[in-house]
């Protein structure tokens, strides 16, 4: 095995390394036709792969047939509108990539993805159920516009908007059945760009100007967002420079700008939405942690009761694993040398340290591709960034998961089932596990004086969720 | 003495984060803006690691590319600690290695690569064009590991802890390999020198 070097070289001049090869004429647009190739062919698939393969059963057939009432009933009332000028135009549609809806002759919705609606637009007055997503409206002058959402109605009369569904624990107690607890409830969230939009829901109004925000949790009034109502430190500040609505006769190219400028503003906001729903994750996330009952020492293995007890009551884990990547780690003759190694010795630790990345590697890209969906990241990313992600998926819950674990070590609860849970919590289970052998391993190849001879990564990440 | 030449893979100015966020929604014409920005150091670097006369392969690699980066974009953190270049890079230094891993490609010839491009005219230009054909022939023959971090290092101007993510290897064994990869074409280039 040769030797690892330490040493600088210094780089080859950029002089010397000849012309780059350069992209051919069009190379965008070659890729940019691909995609879109790529992208109905996984609709194609996706459809292909949902649709029945068997008759649907009579429940499927039940179902199906509460769905039609239930779209008919809709339509139903759509026609209760008043006829007024302009013509009829009714639709639906399920996204499975952002799409761009015109609404009759009363506006343009953009569908992200996963969104559903369904509208009408009938003598200038338009219908809009949003069931699902998020939705971008932009809104003509003109009749009455309703978009009608399962947690409260938004009506404008021209205007530009965002209304996004989700569904939250409800943070009210309720007190249903005898029982106090927390219900699932249709969350809306209607965001303004542009004119005023009136957010109704249990008989209470809201009217929302540009740059501001309601929010209405099924079964309660509208609240303001960043208003007098407001939540504090949710709420995010939008400066939107306050903009006149488009003239009834305003040419195509002033309103596609306009447009453009929309979206440019929608991306800027989301850029300033991460970063402040990044600071509220390092708020809670961040600050000081509990001091753990170790005193700082950088102790991996051999824990007294008493010091698994202290750190269950810090949420606190620690393990130390080999690297692993792409690549399996090698022990090298430098290392080899230090640890007073026989070359038998380092064939059967490189063996091992190869049989641990495969193991790591695959279960960490299954895990990684059960948290996200992205298969193809699964190929691309390196360890750190799914690890990454894995967690980010998790939110805050993964407080709850090393609480959890924790305690099943400090013998508080009784052993947990490695197989089952989360992707965070069988990740966190499996570095545990292979932290574990790793020193085992260490042991039976090195000796005693060489336990960590395979460890080049060591955590301590401890710290409660402020609700408990 | 060699000539200075123009390199054209110099790290791209990044996409500015607006257009980012538009192109992790998945929106054209910010995907498109991604692909003019970085489509240049991703055909640089595709170009060396694969080595000459295989222009078909490195289109196809370059396209594998833009694609996976689009599937995996919405990941991309854009306050972390990765620029966009550089993961850009990272996929396609992995499409590459893989691809030449797989065995399927021979090497290439290093007669073939000294004599690549266009006849040089001025006595300067044909010691720049020997120097450059001499360098990429070196590189053919080095071990793709070494080539990708040499190339990374070296051309591309990634920090050496940017090649240990990307290469997924240690901090150490990027420094090794650089150092064997720029040994090796040192000794290339002073052949041309004598």
């Amino acid at each position: 095995m040769s030797s690892e070097h330490d040493d600088e070289t210094p780089p080859i001049p950029g002089d010397t390394w000849g012309p780059d090869e350069a992209p051919p004429e069009g190379f965008a647009d070659r890729v940019m036709r691909a995609r879109a190739h790529a992208a109905a062919r996984a609709s194609v698939e996706e459809r292909t792969t949902a649709a029945p393969t068997k008759p649907p059963s009579r429940r499927a057939r039940r179902a199906a047939l509460i769905g039609i009432v239930v779209m008919a009933a809709a339509s139903a009332t759509f026609f209760l509108w008043p006829n007024g000028r302009g013509g009829t135009s009714s639709g639906s549609e399920d996204a499975l990539a952002r799409t761009s809806v015109r609404l009759g002759g009363r506006g343009v919705a953009v569908a992200e993805t996963g969104a559903r609606l369904a509208w009408h637009v009938e003598g200038g007055a338009a219908r809009v159920t949003q069931v699902r997503g998020d939705v971008f409206y932009r809104v003509e002058p003109g009749g009455p516009f309703v978009v009608s959402t399962p947690a409260g109605e938004v009506e404008v009369t021209g205007t530009c908007f965002r209304v996004r569904l989700t569904e939250e624990k409800n943070v009210n107690p309720m007190i249903k059945g005898g029982a106090i607890g927390a219900a699932l409830a249709t969350v809306a969230v209607v965001t303004v760009y542009e004119g005023v939009v009136k957010v109704h829901a249990q008989g209470r109004e809201v009217s929302v100007p540009a740059g501001q925000a309601a929010k209405v949790i099924g079964g309660d009034a509208p609240r303001m967002l960043n208003g007098p109502d407001g939540e504090a430190g949710v709420a995010v500040k939008i400066d939107i420079p306050a903009e006149g609505d488009p003239a009834a006769d305003a040419p195509r190219e002033e309103l596609l700008a306009r447009d453009r400028r929309h979206r440019d503003q929608i991306a800027a906001l989301a850029v300033r939405l991460g970063k402040a729903e990044g600071e509220l994750q390092s708020m809670r996330t961040g600050g000081p942690r509990p001091p753990s009952g170790l005193g700082g020492e950088r102790k991996f293995y051999d824990f007294t009761p008493e010091e698994l007890k202290e750190m269950a009551k810090n949420c606190e884990i620690r393990y130390a694993i080999p690297q692993f990547g792409l690549e399996a780690p090698r022990i090298s003759d430098k290392q080899a040398s230090k640890l007073g190694l026989t070359a038998a010795q380092v064939a059967q630790g490189n063996q091992y340290l190869a049989e641990t990345n495969e193991h790591l590697m695959k279960e960490l890209r299954a895990l990684y591709v059960e948290a996200t969906g992205d298969a193809a990241g699964a190929e691309t990313l390196d360890p750190q960034a799914m690890q990454t992600e894995i967690e980010r998926k998790s939110g805050v819950v993964g407080d709850d998961i090393r609480k959890k674990i924790a305690e099943e070590l400090a013998g508080l609860r009784p052993p947990g089932d490695p197989t089952s849970g989360p992707p965070l919590e069988r990740l966190t289970r499996m570095l545990l596990a292979v932290s574990r052998e790793a020193r085992d391993r260490g042991i039976a190849i090195g000796g005693k004086a060489n336990e960590r001879m395979f460890v080049s990564n060591s955590s301590i990440v401890s710290g409660c969720s402020d609700e408990e | 003495m060699p000539v200075v030449t123009a390199r054209t893979s110099r790290p791209p100015a990044e996409l500015d984060e607006v257009t980012l966020v538009r192109a992790q929604r998945g929106e054209d014409a910010a995907c498109r803006a991604l692909v003019e920005r970085y489509q240049r150091p991703v055909f640089a670097l595709l170009g060396r690691m694969i080595g000459a006369g295989r222009r078909p392969l490195v289109e196809d690699l370059a396209q594998e590319t833009f694609l996976r980066a689009f599937k995996a974009l919405p990941a991309f953190d854009r306050g972390g600690t990765a620029k966009l270049s550089s993961w850009i890079l990272t996929i396609a230094t992995r499409l590459a290695i893989d691809e030449l891993r797989r065995g399927e490609l021979p090497r290439a010839p290093i007669e073939a690569a000294a004599t690549v491009g266009v006849a040089p005219r001025g006595e300067a230009e044909a010691e720049r064009h020997l120097l450059g054909a001499r360098l990429a022939a070196a590189l053919a023959t080095l071990p793709v590991d070494q080539r990708a971090t040499v190339l990374l290092a070296d051309v591309h101007e990634l920090a050496l802890d940017e090649i240990a993510r990307a290469l997924a290897v240690e901090l150490g064994t990027v420094k090794s390999r650089l150092s064997r990869a720029r040994a090796r074409l040192r000794d290339a280039l002073e052949e041309v020198h004598e």
